[in-house]
């Protein structure tokens, strides 16, 4: 296994391990702020499975982090604490607790099972259609999560889930689903996405095969966020259907947009990036006594960056594999394009929109 | 009897509102190929702008919200839309959704976040007796208004010249400016347009709910989605159709399902949509239009 | 009328056209022949103003359009009709010909665009309140060039007429141009088909990889024989 053949892994888990070290050092509170940016960046990893790989954009990913959250959240509070919170829970619920980390894949695999049962529907919409319709699976879930009292206490919230969720846990949580995201981008399902994505016509041509490899990337990605809302639920051992909802929605494509779309070191990058700025800029809104700038300001971020580098600061492409390790750069991750892809207007590299030479 | 007719009104009545707002969307994508996440901001914005003006005499308060909602709209085509204008659609989608949460926390800068009780619209609160079954003035009112701005929209669509150059945007953007029309103008017509229709529905939303938050237009913007889907992206029959037939099986629902189950209905009028979009996923009346491929 | 000069083009790092340098006066008709991938579509987009050029200008009756916007351009009397036709499928031929008349800003004009439109092709005459895409390839060719004529334009362009048309309905075509060529219209075509467009012509450029590897006056043509060869052919 050549160090260019895992590229660009090494770096990212480097970038990953550093920001974590560096949180150690700081006061409790920072390091929580920085814990629970990096589950979030679990989000951006498994969010970008699904939008950079096949280019259909997502608005619900949160949906499965709310079911993972939700589903692990149920399984992992012990049996005694369900007797006393809740009423009129399914009584197989109530009588089974498992370990915080079965839980976790417990919810996981939850949340793919939905991925699967709407992947059908999804992958035969047009990618427009389909990006619409992830936003409404927000909205329902929501929903659903805030009527659904027996099983998630509705707006109440759920409670007494084992807070196990520490910094280097995340930190390994984080790696796990890095390297699954980086297999699974690298496997042929993910490179045949990707080569759909960046020429929609060779795309339309392969029909209704592009939609069944969008359906499993929709599995995938579910996954991997329905992993990370597991981690989530342990970090904050209670929560309510609002904190996985628009928010978190806008903060996790914040960051994939920021970092760029179109490439693993994007999602890790923009993760890392906004997790930082959004510490710095908490301390700024405490000072000015303005709550809810941070929300503005990233909003503000987003859009200047849609504007001026649509591609984000990796440029959607991943992170460099340097020449002094190797005789050649790898070329294999840059986005291959019909006419040259560096009108900073794009943010694929697909065919211009207007005309052709 | 009395529940038939009812839930008929009230179909005919959701429906109007679901064919409003799914129409708003409906035109700026068929022009632009833009997804206007923000137009539930637009009509957070004309709900806002009720709320101050409530002091004034309704005509003046409408005039005045109209005013303000095509203002932002223009306001936001100029800045925000126009940079943008010639990306490609996750571009033009994702930033939308930027400003879409963008504006709703400005909002809560300014307003915080609970929402604000109004009266404005109260006068339509009573119900009206037609043939000894009571039916609620707001149903009646969305009704009619819908109907006239669905007509008027129709007729300006399909018989002016300034339709002529809205149809001819929307099929072929390029081509309508080597025709002469100008970009600029067509586009900001539709937002215009686009706005007052935002804020009628606001009108009738914050009649119909009393209170608006900065979380006003998420709801439906929703549906308006949902609605411009089903009915054929871009397609603006079909966002008429479409939006009739989500207020009806949403109406249907509302009266069908057992109690315990109401407040699952919006999950069932989605399943219905999913099948909807399984059968047919290019939409009820699909159009032809430029950026909509794969 | 028209002055390209110096013009080069860019697709990200291809470039389409190299400093490329043509005129047309007031009632020739110049032909731009050369195979495909030549930069011919670029020349003619990029005049109308769909696509910016990387360097050079773009004169028309002496003023500079380089940095204006197709709809601009269009109303300054300069009009393209685009490989493909472009007609608005959508649209009846009646409002496909309205769009058309109402870059004169005319009202009154519109109905006797309707007219001339109807006497000139009598296929559209019979055809007004049909919607564009159910006509053939032919008639849709006359409606692009129809559309074009009735907003009075100074100058016509027109890239790739004849792809995608039988024979003898390229025939009808190139007899039109030749008709209004006859009648005074200054035309740039931009043909594939060189036979036909050299038929026609004043004055002939031909294009290769972005380049002019021949200018000359009809008289002249015969001795492009070779170096028209050459170009579609290769060195």
């Amino acid at each position: 296994m050549t160090l260019r053949r895992i590229w660009p892994l090494p770096p990212l888990a480097l970038l990953i391990g550093l920001t974590a070290l560096v949180a150690s050092t700081l006061s409790l509170s920072s390091e929580r702020d920085i814990t629970t940016g990096l589950v979030q960046l679990g989000i951006v990893i498994g969010l970008y499975a699904f939008v950079g790989v096949s280019g259909v954009f997502s608005f619900g990913h949160v949906a499965f982090v709310a079911l993972g959250a939700y589903v692990s959240g149920v399984f992992a509070v012990p049996v005694a604490l369900k007797e006393v919170l809740y009423s009129g829970m399914p009584e197989f619920l109530a009588q089974t607790s498992v370990s915080p980390f079965v839980s976790i894949v417990i919810g996981a695999l939850v949340a793919a099972a939905a991925g699967a049962l709407l992947a059908p529907a999804f992958g035969r919409l047009a990618g427009l259609s389909a990006s619409l319709a992830t936003f409404a699976l927000l909205v329902i879930v929501h929903d659903i999560a805030r009527n659904l009292e027996s099983v998630t206490r509705g707006t109440q919230g759920l409670q007494g889930v084992p807070a196990e969720t520490t910094l280097w846990i995340a930190v390994a949580w984080s790696l796990v689903i890095l390297t699954i995201a980086f297999v699974f981008q690298s496997s042929r399902i993910g490179l045949q996405l990707r080569a759909a994505r960046e020429d929609p016509i060779a795309a339309e041509a392969m029909g209704v095969f592009v939609g069944r490899l969008r359906g499993i990337a929709l599995v995938v990605s579910a996954f991997l966020v329905g992993l990370s809302g597991g981690v989530y639920a342990q970090l904050l051992s209670s929560f309510n259907p609002n904190v996985f909802y628009l928010d978190l929605t806008f903060l996790t494509i914040a960051m994939l947009v920021v970092g760029g779309i179109y490439s693993l070191s994007g999602a890790v990058v923009g993760a890392l990036t906004l997790t930082w700025l959004a510490h710095f800029l908490r301390d700024l809104e405490a000072s000015l006594d303005r709550p809810g700038l941070t929300e503005v300001g990233f909003a503000l971020l987003t859009i200047g960056i849609l504007i001026l580098r649509p591609s984000g600061i990796t440029g959607s492409r991943e992170l460099p594999f340097p020449q002094f390790l190797g005789r050649r750069g790898d070329q294999a991750k840059e986005p291959t394009s019909p006419g040259g892809a560096s009108d900073a207007r794009k943010l694929s590299s697909s065919v211009p929109r207007d005309d052709a030479p | 009897m009395e529940t038939v007719v009812q839930t008929a009104v009230n179909a005919l009545s959701l429906g109007g509102l679901y064919a409003l707002l799914a129409l708003g969307i409906a035109l700026i994508f068929g022009i632009m190929g833009l997804i206007n996440f923000a137009y539930g901001e637009l009509m957070m914005i004309g709900g806002y702008a009720l709320v101050l003006v409530s002091g004034q005499p309704l005509p003046i308060a409408l005039a005045m919200t109209a005013a303000v909602v095509v203002f932002a709209a223009l306001l936001m085509e100029r800045i925000a839309f126009r940079p943008v204008r010639n990306a490609d659609p996750t571009t033009l989608l994702v930033t939308s959704f930027a400003l879409s949460y963008l504006l709703q926390h400005v909002a809560i800068l300014i307003f915080g976040s609970f929402p604000r009780s109004t009266s404005v619209g109260s006068g339509l609160d009573n119900a009206v007796h037609v043939g000894g079954i009571a039916v609620s003035k707001v149903d009646i009112a969305v009704i009619v208004v819908a109907a006239l701005l669905i007509s008027a929209l129709a007729v300006v669509v399909g018989r002016t010249t300034t339709g002529i150059r809205m149809r001819a945007a929307a099929e072929d953007f390029v081509m309508a400016r080597l025709v002469g029309v100008r970009a600029d103008r067509i586009v900001a017509i539709g937002f215009a347009i686009s706005g007052l229709l935002a804020a009628t529905a606001a009108y009738f939303l914050v009649a119909q709910t009393g209170s608006v938050g900065p979380t006003f237009g998420v709801g439906p913007v929703l549906v308006a989605f949902i609605a411009t889907i089903v009915g054929g992206l871009g397609s603006l029959p079909g966002a008429v159709v479409a939006g009739f037939g989500l207020g009806f099986v949403t109406a249907v629902f509302q009266q069908v399902l057992p109690d315990s189950l109401v407040p699952y209905r919006e999950a069932f009028v989605f399943a219905v949509v999913l099948v909807t979009l399984i059968v047919r996923p290019e939409g009820l009346i699909p159009q032809r239009t430029r950026a909509v491929r794969v | 009328m028209l002055e390209v000069q110096h013009l080069t083009v860019r697709y990200g790092r291809v470039d389409a056209l190299r400093s490329v340098s043509l005129d047309v006066k007031q009632g020739e008709l110049v032909a731009v022949v050369g195979p495909n991938g030549a930069g011919k579509s670029s020349l003619l987009n990029t005049v109308a103003g769909r696509t910016r050029a990387a360097s050079g200008e773009v004169k028309f009756t002496r003023q500079s359009i380089s940095t204006l916007a197709p709809e601009d351009i269009v109303r300054r009397g300069l009009a393209l009709v685009p490989e493909g036709r472009h007609i608005f499928h959508t649209l009846t031929v009646r409002e496909n010909l309205t769009l058309g008349a109402m870059v004169t800003n005319g009202g009154s004009s519109v109905e006797r665009a309707y007219e001339w439109a109807a006497e000139r092709f009598p296929i559209l005459g019979q055809y007004l309140d049909v919607p564009a895409g159910k006509l053939s390839g032919g008639e849709q060719q006359q409606l692009a060039i129809a559309r074009a004529m009735v907003g009075h334009p100074q100058m016509l362009m027109l890239d790739e007429p004849s792809l995608g048309l039988a024979p003898m309905i390229v025939d009808e075509v190139f007899a039109l141009l030749g008709e209004l060529h006859r009648e005074g219209t200054t035309i740039l075509l931009v043909e594939q088909n060189a036979t036909r467009a050299l038929a026609l012509a004043d004055r002939a450029y031909v294009l290769k990889s972005g380049r002019f590897v021949f200018e000359g006056r009809r008289e002249e043509l015969h001795q492009a024989g070779t170096k028209l060869t050459s170009a579609y052919l290769g060195e």
